[in-house]
């Protein structure tokens, strides 16, 4: 049982690892300032969620998988507002949405 | 009365995090907790908010558990959308105008994290009750279409958990 549950584990943190692998080739890819901010958020969130639900799953329940959770609540409480404050930053000195160049 | 009740539920609440943090559960340790989060509330209520704790954060515990689950699927639903956009490079980048019926401040600021937090929407700016939004793939500016498409359903959840 614990090693179907450590098996489970090992692929969330594969599939995590394959969002951010994502997110940082589309940072790298395209050229404008808004949609890297939006893909960079999202990086934040679903990868760094899918790995944590990961580790829980390895370690079992324990204090460990609490603390986890802990951490959860608080990336999601103050992600978004790091994000906020670089995309708000941007939009307050005049960014415009530039379009993108497909490079094919 | 309310007042009082709160104030237990809220100890309680701190005395899980605080046996949590300390990895092992004894009655020291629960009551140490309760006392740290009571310190921390009255604190909190007399010398930075300067107001009732309740009412500058109007958020039930049950319906905040039910919130954040509901939240988690939606940036997965909406997480698996952006990655295929992403990898098939058609995004079409823009800034909408969203209009919200919820009347709190701490309300809108939820609304806006929750917009934030899936992915392919990010909050700009708000002005009232109106919020810029970038959205990656930009089907409508038009304020009453876009509304659904962004806010899915945080809108109710919030609202529900006024108790």
């Amino acid at each position: 049982m614990a090693q179907v549950a450590a098996l489970i584990g090992q692929i969330l943190i594969g599939i995590g690892l394959v969002f951010m692998a994502a997110g940082i080739y589309s940072v790298l890819r395209f050229k404008d300032f808004y949609s890297r901010v939006v893909i960079t958020a999202k990086i934040d969130t679903v990868g760094f969620l899918t790995l944590i639900f990961g580790v829980m799953f390895i370690e079992g329940f324990s204090f460990f998988t609490l603390k986890l959770v802990l951490i959860v609540v608080f990336e999601l409480l103050t992600n978004p507002i790091s994000t906020h404050s670089i995309a708000h930053s941007a939009y307050a000195s005049g960014y415009k949405i530039r379009k993108e160049v497909r490079v094919d | 009365m309310k007042r009082l009740l709160h104030y237990v539920r809220m100890m309680a609440v701190f005395a899980v995090i605080w046996v949590i943090l300390e990895e092992q559960i004894s009655i020291a340790t629960v009551v140490v907790g309760a006392l740290i989060g009571l310190a921390a509330m009255v604190g909190t209520d007399r010398y930075v908010l300067r107001a009732d704790y309740q009412q500058a954060y109007p958020f039930g515990l049950v319906a905040g558990i039910r919130y954040v689950i509901s939240l988690i699927v939606q940036i997965y639903v909406a997480g698996v959308q952006a990655l295929y956009k992403v990898l098939t490079g058609t995004l079409h980048v823009g800034i909408v105008d969203v209009h919200t019926s919820l009347e709190h401040d701490f309300h809108v600021a939820l609304l806006a994290n929750s917009i934030t937090l899936t992915p392919g929407t990010v909050t700009l700016d708000r002005q009232g009750k109106t919020l810029k939004v970038i959205w990656i793939d930009c089907v409508t500016t038009d304020p009453e279409e876009a509304g659904p498409l962004i806010k899915q359903n945080f809108e109710q959840l919030i609202a529900g958990s006024k108790r």
